[in-house]
């Protein structure tokens, strides 16, 4: 983190002192969000169908999706980072929030790799610091040791097609574990994607894409019928999610 | 000859159209400071105030003399103050407000305050008015209303002389019309801010939590107990509300389709803006329709009562079970958490003459 910072200062001073020069370098940055079920879109007028069959066999239907991503950074060739975002809540029904427009001015020659983080880090997520983010209530109570949501995906599933509609509420955050004892003891849930990408390439669109699916599968097999909701105190489920979240986004580089 | 005094006509006419123009005696209207609380300030983004209408002394004065202005309904018997009541934290004590002739409406008087904050800008139960000046155009004209229309408003308000000089200093100009009558009623509007209830002073460590309000704050905040806070807020959300639409669970079948009316999806039926959880002992009835008269149905409801519907909202995700389920001793510290989100003094002070 700190050395970050450090970088960050250099790089302000030397854009200072070539920023005639550097203007041409001027590289924006296009980068959406896209979701999407093994390949097919999840988008506003898909949701509330139980059109999502996941790996167990239970039909579900997805009614809101947020999740949060940080440290939005371009990893450059010699080894440092620059920090484009430091964190971005997505709203799959905020048009808005699936598009960032973005502006750096690192020569493209010099970039070597997109990053971000799903979630927080464990230092990023203090409790109640974020404005933006309190007023959009995404906050996680103290009593699991405040912060922030990573995630909140609800919706209702059927076992099977011809059972009743149950809620679900798969919310991600850093799992607690509130028994032991008084204390209580955090595990980290947040993770980092990268992707490399090649210079001539850095001027067209990147996509973050998620797939849904992989939050049910890969590597925990899960079963909706049994974790279905008050997932946020659950320990042990929060760590499930996290295993199986690594396996959901990819970063596409897309020709404009 | 001829020529000179036609130019020094000419010239004598353009400076007096000139000064016209130019209107030296109004003196622009004073920035009005608005009054943000701490606890805002350092949890929230700033409120929403549109450029072009910006919060100004005389626009607040005015506004408020606007809200309390019967001459704004039809027959002159009523004002927005008559459904939405100071001393109710500007809501109503009947489930649905009685517009002119006592005829009713379909739905219970919101309360207005911390309204700058409803950063969507979307109003009413359903969201159907984009912005508070677009709101105050509705009740106006509504026929269960106001039953007004707009030429007749300005033609009533032109005749009383404390008016012209009074939109004239607020706008700078003495034009009286829709337009200008709903910039004021809406910069008073931006004006009411509650943030002063017993756990506002508890937050800000000037009071203190009863042991039953700390455990039932404790069982709003839990998600295997009340999990009211993903839609209510919480501590870090001051507004006690997330602004967003849900069904609540209220019914099975929809009399009013809430947001779905306005959107035309079906997926929205039955559901209604959150309302905050700010003076509710204040604001009974309660639900968009006035349908609790008090804050233990509320909570009954929530308890038990929950109607399961296509679009009742994921987190009601016990409606199998009827609701969440608490106990006696439950119910009582939530009735207790919540009555301490009450400001007791607000809205109070405001009258139509001081
Ligand atoms: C006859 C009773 C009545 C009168 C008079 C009335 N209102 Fe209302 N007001 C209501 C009702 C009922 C609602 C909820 C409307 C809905 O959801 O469709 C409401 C909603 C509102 C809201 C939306 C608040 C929110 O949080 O979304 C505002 C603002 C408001 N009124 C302001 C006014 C103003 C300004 C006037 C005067 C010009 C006025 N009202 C006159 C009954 C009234
Ligand atoms: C899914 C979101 C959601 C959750 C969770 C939720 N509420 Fe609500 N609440 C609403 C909505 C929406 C309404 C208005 C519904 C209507 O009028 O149709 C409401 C209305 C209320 C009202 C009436 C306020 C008024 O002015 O009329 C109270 C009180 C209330 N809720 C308390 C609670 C409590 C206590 C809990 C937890 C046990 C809770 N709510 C959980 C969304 C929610």
């Amino acid at each position: 983190m700190k050395y970050i910072q450090w970088f960050r200062l250099c790089l302000f001073f030397g854009l200072a002192a070539c920023h005639s020069e550097m203007e041409e370098e001027k590289l924006r940055l296009e980068i959406d969000f896209e979701q999407h079920w093994n390949n097919s879109p999840i988008t506003p007028t898909t949701l509330n169908a139980y059109s999502f069959e996941n790996a167990a066999g239970e039909l579900l239907s997805i009614e809101r999706l947020r999740y949060l991503i940080s440290d939005l950074s371009l990893g450059l060739k010699d080894g440092s980072q620059v920090i484009l975002k430091a964190y971005h809540l997505i709203d799959i029904k905020s048009a808005e929030s699936l598009r960032l427009s973005l502006e750096t001015y690192v020569p493209l020659a010099d970039i070597q790799e997109v990053s971000f983080v799903f979630g927080l880090n464990r230092l990023a997520n203090q409790d109640g610091v974020y404005p933006d983010l309190n007023a959009a209530v995404w906050n996680v109570p103290q009593a699991l040791g405040g912060g922030y949501h990573f995630m909140q995906l609800d919706g209702k599933f059927k076992a099977q097609p011809t059972a009743e509609a149950i809620a679900y509420n798969f919310h991600a955050i850093q799992a607690v574990d509130k028994t032991a004892g008084t204390a209580l003891v955090f595990e980290d849930t947040f993770f980092k994607v990268s992707q490399q990408i090649s210079p001539q390439t850095a001027d067209q669109d990147l996509t973050i894409s998620m797939n849904l699916a992989e939050w049910f599968v890969n590597p925990h097999l899960w079963y909706l019928e049994k974790d279905n909701s008050m997932l946020m105190p659950n320990f042990e489920a929060q760590q499930r999610m996290a295993d199986n979240g690594k396996s959901v986004f990819s970063i596409v580089v897309k020709k404009n | 000859m001829v020529r000179t005094v036609f130019l020094l006509v000419m010239c004598s006419m353009v400076w007096t159209a000139c000064k016209k123009d130019q209107p030296e005696t109004i003196t622009p209207p004073a920035p009005y400071v608005l009054n943000i609380p701490p606890l805002f300030k350092e949890k929230l983004i700033p409120p929403v105030i549109p450029i072009d209408n910006p919060l100004t002394e005389e626009g607040v004065t005015l506004g408020k003399r606007l809200f309390f202005e019967k001459k704004l309904s039809v027959d002159g018997t009523i004002s927005c103050a008559s459904c939405h009541l100071p001393r109710q934290a500007f809501s109503d004590i009947r489930a649905v407000s009685l517009g002119v002739q006592k005829k009713e409406g379909s739905r219970n008087a919101m309360p207005l305050f911390n309204l700058a904050w409803n950063y969507d800008d979307r109003f009413d139960w359903d969201g159907k008015s984009l912005g508070l000046e677009a709101q105050a155009l509705e009740p106006v004209t509504h026929p269960l209303e106001m039953q007004n229309n707009w030429s007749v408003v300005a033609q009533s308000l032109r005749a009383n002389p404390d008016y012209p000089p009074m939109f004239t200093a607020a706008f700078g100009t003495p034009v009286i019309d829709s337009a200008s009558v709903t910039k004021a009623l809406a910069q008073f509007e931006r004006t009411l801010i509650s943030a002063n209830a017993p756990f506002d002073r508890y937050l800000m460590g000037v009071g203190n939590l009863t042991p039953a309000q700390q455990r039932g704050f404790e069982l709003f905040m839990a998600e295997d107990k009340g999990d009211c806070f993903h839609c209510h807020g919480s501590e870090n959300n001051p507004l006690w509300t997330d602004n967003a639409f849900h069904n609540n669970g209220l019914d099975s079948v929809f009399v009013d389709l809430g947001l779905g009316g306005v959107t035309g999806d079906p997926a929205d039926n039955g559901k209604f803006r959150t309302p905050s959880l700010r003076n509710l002992t204040r604001t009974a009835p309660y639900m968009h329709d006035g349908r609790f008269q008090t804050l233990e149905a509320v909570i009954d409801h929530y308890s038990e009562g929950l109607r399961p519907s296509p679009t009742i909202d994921p987190l009601m995700k016990k409606v199998q079970q009827g609701g969440v389920r608490l106990t006696d001793q439950e119910k009582a510290d939530l009735l207790a958490f919540l009555r301490s989100l009450t400001e007791n003094q607000f809205g109070r002070d405001i009258t139509p003459t001081n």
